[in-house]
């Protein structure tokens, strides 16, 4: 007990009725008896409590507008391979993921799994409907799971292997049947990438489709979108009601609409948060995180991310060396991921030793043995590689000089100083690698080119980062990342993994295949921070999901 | 990208006073602005050159390449670093002088591109006369009053983000402006004596060109060229101010300016120095061009 | 007269359809490619055909050409490659503002620069005159998109005067509108003093002078309408500049006008957006420079003789 006979949990209930603020509240904590890092830990999650808490009376109506840290992709769920913000509003998961990862009911109402693990029976809320007024059935929903399995229509049928055969039976049960175990199948479910929408429109207007046109179930509707400008949407007033547990607001959005900005001037953002042109944010820069968290009138929640940034050195660039496990695994000794974490990032990042961050749930401590920081041992193993010193101090050997252009992309302005940091560092040790960032439509391009680039740099995001993996050790093929069949072992294992057990094993052997063996190099991932006016009502955030849902979301202005 | 002088669209006086050089550089001395200019001009001339050089000299870009992640953000005066470090610990003084040596290197590029187009098709024009002074008068109405910023950017669409595109930009736009200027010049400098004299005599037109006409106007190219370098190296930086120029690690300084702005909150030093680098370099061209306009310039000379 | 007119019009048509060549051809040889951007950046090859097929890239260039201008022609640009909305609705929403931003700037910089021109030439050498080209100085020399960071630290951010950025009402426009007319001030400033000093050494105002009219009457009546000559033309080279500064300060400021248009159509490869901006954008330019060139005919007899053969 405190002096003034003060619990802990009164103490966090003023913190959440904004009696108390943040620095009385670690101070009053401390005189509690609790530790710095414990207060921290419940303020994480007293943040966006603190906003549904201090809620005085519901307003309705009111337009969020949200600043964005990146550009916004195009808003078909069949061809998207990025989660954006506005995908939550327009459109509905099949499965959805609760505040500690769990798999709970979104237009699925609920599943079940056969003994043998190969059939699965979803059974679909009735009565819902797609924006233009066609009716949500099991059918459809079927159609969609065959498009997005299809590799010659969906772009992410990667994440589909196992799936033999989908099928509605009558109008709200969808069967799905596997050739093999998949325990994996609801991560894939509960990404952007398995959302459902309506085919028929996007067969009628393919053109326009996914930019100007958009036919979901989500709580709002698309009303502009203009690439490196805004997307707008506005509350879909025949929304049925949101089928997902936490989601308190079973109506219609409160909010009349959401403007989201990308920001892409990285220090703007808080910038443009404390002086009011935008209510809320997504990742402010590093440098001002700090300075938002004392600000009484904005509310900051952090946690680390589902994301990573890595560098991809192609392998088939054998006249580099990149083939030879001793120069990869030289290239990630010699980068200073700490050192990123505390002067880039100002600490909230966190170092990549392997290919995902430690908050994972299945994260594996092993990959920490590889991949520390150790410029000796880098030069060491070029040397033995048969790289040696130049005149000019850059390696070469077989009269092949250790010297490529690395390309960027610089419609990832957050991380694309890791580029110029990481390059810096491979100089030290005798690697030459010149960034040349190009803007985002160039480095698609470019990435996936006829001569793919010696190396690229790039941010990955995905709420399921097991799939994630799978994905990029094919991408941009097979041979530019080694064709290593451990790390293959390790994608099958998790894809026909048949218990939640077995799924874990898998992950953690993906983790240190991938940490050993280096088809790509991991770095750093950058913590999710959400910053919003005290007057935005009801956003949260989760860990577990890559955006806040925004139905619940209202201003109290 | 600076508005054009006043002198690039009121037809300049074009009376010719062969007044030597030597003269000239007697006067700018009396002119305290344009002095000061002159000597700042020389400044940048000066740290430009050592930027070129080092960007040039892989063993030297260490200098504005090597990071320390236990100095960034720092303050000028410490730890050596006399100008602070950016948010790599970079050495912010190397690093604006290698920028000043990529403004260099622009405003130079483009200056000559600009001064040889319009210096060769002004005297073209303006001695000949007749149909070939139609087609490129034709030509320099054609070009003339575009701004700078919208044909860089439409060239960047064209080739990669990057400063060709600047170069090429004012390459194409503002030779117009200068070859104007010329040709007025040359068109009453055709009447007097001593081309006549000239013409009378047989020598051939090229000659004439370049042994009585380009000499004449050599004043306006010292005033114009000074503008013109002032005008490519602030269009240079505003446009990888905007992400389209000098693309990292080459520290452009309108990037280092963009780069610099976001860590405002911790320190104003890596946007201010580079800033403050542009403002004096463009300051310096402008009244030396301004002092030289009065010197060579009689009409304009009387305020 | 009308002839000269009906040539400078014809020279304006022409630049048009070169420019318009020269536009649509160079961003369609430009690297990188639509079809990756729309399809984000991890776009798998199978899908792309498709697209290259539905955006009809796949047609000879020359026929994508003649297919855009008659779609222009007919005042029907078609939509967004990128973002399907259009492009006319774009136009008229952003050109809206981005005629908002230049009115506000060209208003603020003659509304200034007039009447403290003329102040720094009547009270010449006085501690105004130097104080104003001091500003003038400043003004010229220091980049427009520095002030405008230093301004939106100063002004936004640390006392939260004015919004940071971003659309909205007339506080979202004052910086960008001082941003964008502080040169063109110091210019029109510095040009207007010079302009009346010499008007005023004339010897039909030393003969105004000599018959007892007064200072102010001399300035303001007689002087000051032969002194805004230069001002005038310099309008017309002026317009032009000013159009191309709100490529940065638009994009600075996040201002959802044409310049921050063009610049994201460009970033995005959306072809068909960036050609019909930069082609608008051109054309202003091209008109605005038809018709400085008629007005100063018009206005300034000298000219006709002087400059054009």
């Amino acid at each position: 007990m405190g002096q003034n006979g003060e619990s802990f949990e009164t103490l966090i209930e003023g913190y959440a009725d904004r009696r108390v603020n943040r620095r009385q509240f670690f101070a009053r904590a401390a005189a509690l008896g609790i530790s710095a890092s414990a207060a921290a830990s419940v303020l994480a999650t007293a943040g966006p409590v603190a906003a549904a808490l201090a809620a005085p009376t519901l307003k309705r109506g009111g337009t969020l507008i949200e600043g964005y840290d990146r550009d916004f992709a195009k808003m078909d769920t069949v061809l998207t391979t990025w989660d954006d913000p506005t995908m939550v509003a327009l459109y509905e998961f099949t499965v959805i993921r609760d505040a500690q990862g769990k798999f709970v009911p979104d237009l699925f109402a609920s599943w079940k799994v056969s003994k043998n693990l190969l059939t699965w029976t979803f059974k679909l809320r009735p009565g819902l409907t797609f924006h233009s007024g066609a009716p949500v059935t099991a059918e459809e929903v079927a159609a969609n799971f065959n498009a997005f399995r299809n590799p010659k229509v969906g772009q992410n049928a990667i994440f589909w292997p196992s799936v033999k055969g989908v099928k509605a039976q009558g109008p709200t049960t969808v069967v799905v049947t596997m050739s093999t175990p998949f325990t994996a199948f609801p991560e894939t479910l509960a990404t952007e990438a398995a959302m459902i929408q309506n085919l028929a429109t996007r067969k009628a207007k393919p053109k326009a489709y996914g930019v100007s046109v958009v036919d979901g179930t989500g709580p709002f509707t698309l009303t502009s979108y203009q690439p490196g400008i805004k997307v707008e949407v506005k509350r879909w007033d025949k929304y049925p009601g949101s089928g997902v547990p936490y989601v308190k607001n079973k109506k219609t959005a409160y909010l009349d609409g959401v403007r989201w900005v990308p920001i892409l001037e990285v220090g703007q953002r808080a910038n443009e948060l404390e002086s009011g042109s935008v209510m809320a944010v997504k990742n402010p820069a590093p440098q001002d995180v700090d300075r938002l968290k004392s600000n009484p009138d904005i509310v900051v929640v952090e946690f680390p991310s589902l994301a990573g940034y890595w560098i991809s050195p192609n392998h088939q660039a054998k006249n580099l060396g990149f083939d030879d496990l001793r120069v990869r695994q030289a290239m990630s000794h010699a980068i200073d991921r700490p050192g990123l974490v505390k002067a880039l990032f100002f600490g909230h990042a966190a170092a990549d030793y392997g290919p995902i961050a430690p908050n994972w749930k299945w994260y594996d401590k092993r990959v920490e043995q590889y991949n520390q920081y150790d410029p000796a041992k880098a030069k060491s193993l070029l040397d033995a590689a048969g790289w040696k010193v130049g005149s000019d101090g850059v390696r070469a050997k077989n009269g092949n000089k250790l010297s490529w252009t690395h390309i960027g992309d610089a419609g990832q302005p957050d991380t694309a100083g890791i580029d110029v940091a990481v390059a810096a560092m491979l100089k030290k040790v005798g690697m030459d690698m010149q960034v040349k960032a190009l803007p985002a439509a160039q480095w698609g391009s470019t990435v996936t080119g006829k001569t793919p680039p010696a190396s690229w740099g790039f941010e990955w995001l995905w709420s399921s980062p097991m799939d994630l993996l799978v994905f990029f050790y094919a991408y941009p093929s097979d041979k530019y990342n080694g064709a290593l069949p451990a790390v293959k072992a390790a994608v099958k294992a998790w894809q026909t993994a048949p218990s939640d057990a077995k799924l874990k094993v898998a992950a953690q052997a993906m983790q240190v295949a991938w940490a050993q063996l280096l088809p790509k190099v991991p770095i750093v991932t950058r913590n999710d921070v959400y910053a919003f006016n005290k007057k935005v009502m009801g956003y949260q955030p989760l860990q577990s999901m890559l955006y806040p849902l925004y139905n619940d979301v209202w201003i109290n202005a | 990208m600076a508005i054009p002088e006043p002198t690039a669209f009121v037809d300049v006086g074009a009376e010719s006073d062969e007044r030597p050089l030597r003269d000239a550089f007697a006067l700018l001395l009396a002119n305290r602005v344009a002095f000061l200019g002159g000597l700042l001009t020389i400044a940048f001339l000066g740290v430009g050159v050592l930027g070129a050089v080092i960007l040039a000299t892989p063993g030297l870009q260490h200098l504005y390449l090597d990071q320390d992640f236990s100095a960034t953000l720092a303050h000028p005066g410490h730890a050596g670093h006399l100008l602070g470090t950016d948010q790599y610990g970079r050495d912010l003084l190397w690093r604006t002088v290698a920028g000043t040596g990529i403004s260099l290197l622009v405003g130079v590029a483009a200056t000559s591109a600009t001064l040889v187009l319009g210096l060769t098709l002004g005297c073209i024009a303006g001695y000949f006369g007749g149909i070939i002074d139609r087609l490129v008068s034709g030509l320099i109405d054609l070009t003339w009053g575009f701004p700078l910023l919208l044909v860089a950017v439409i060239y960047a669409g064209m080739l990669e983000p990057g400063i060709t595109a600047v170069v090429l930009a004012i390459g194409t736009v503002v030779w117009a402006g200068f070859a104007r200027i010329v040709r007025a010049q040359v068109r009453s400098l055709r009447e007097r004596e001593f081309i006549e004299a000239a013409r009378a005599l047989g020598t051939p037109a090229p000659k004439i060109i370049l042994r009585h006409l380009v000499p004449n106007v050599m004043g306006t190219v010292l005033v114009m060229a000074s503008y013109y370098v002032a005008i490519a190296v602030i269009t240079e930086a505003g446009f990888s101010f905007i992400g389209l120029g000098a693309q990292p690690p080459t520290p452009s300084l309108g990037q280092m300016i963009a780069d610099g702005r976001n860590y405002f909150s911790v320190s104003i030093w890596p946007a201010t120095v580079p800033g403050v680098m542009i403002a004096l370099i463009v300051l310096a061209l402008n009244s030396l061009g301004d002092g030289l306009r009065d010197i060579f310039d009689p009409r304009l000379r009387r305020f | 007269m009308a002839q000269f007119v009906l040539r400078r019009f014809l020279y304006a048509l022409l630049l048009l359809v070169i420019a318009s060549v020269l536009i649509f051809y160079g961003l369609r040889v430009a690297p990188g490619d639509i079809v990756t951007a729309i399809a984000s950046p991890t776009q798998a090859l199978v899908i792309k055909s498709t697209l290259t097929k539905q955006l009809g890239l796949d047609r000879p260039l020359a026929v994508q050409y003649f297919v855009f201008i008659g779609h222009v022609l007919q005042g029907n640009p078609g939509v967004s490659v990128v973002s399907g909305a259009p492009i006319s609705t774009i136009i008229r929403e952003s050109g809206l503002r981005t005629l908002e931003l230049g009115l506000s700037a060209a208003f603020l910089t003659y509304a200034l620069a007039i009447p403290l021109g003329v102040l720094a030439a009547w009270k010449r050498n006085s501690v105004l005159d130097q104080g104003l080209r001091f500003f003038t100085v400043l003004g010229m020399g220091v980049p427009n998109f520095f002030l405008a960071v230093i301004l939106i630290q100063v002004l936004a951010v640390n006392h939260h005067w004015l919004p940071v950025a971003g659309p909205g009402g007339i506080r979202h426009l004052i910086l960008p509108a001082v941003v964008l007319s502080v040169e063109a001030i110091a210019l029109n400033l510095r040009l207007m003093r010079s302009s009346l000093l010499e008007e005023l050494s004339n010897d039909y105002i030393r003969t105004l002078r000599a018959k007892g009219i007064t200072n102010r009457r001399v300035i303001c009546v007689h002087a000051l309408r032969n002194a805004l000559t230069p001002v005038i033309a310099l309008a017309g080279v002026i317009l032009p500049t000013l159009l191309g500064y709100t490529l940065i300060v638009e994009t600075v400021f996040r201002y959802e006008g044409l310049g921050f248009q063009l610049v994201q159509a460009i970033t995005h490869r959306d072809y068909a957006l960036a050609q019909t901006l930069a082609l608008l954008l051109t054309a202003v330019v091209i008109l605005c420079n038809f018709l400085a060139d008629v007005g100063h005919h018009l206005i300034d007899p000298r000219v006709r003789e002087g400059s054009r053969g």
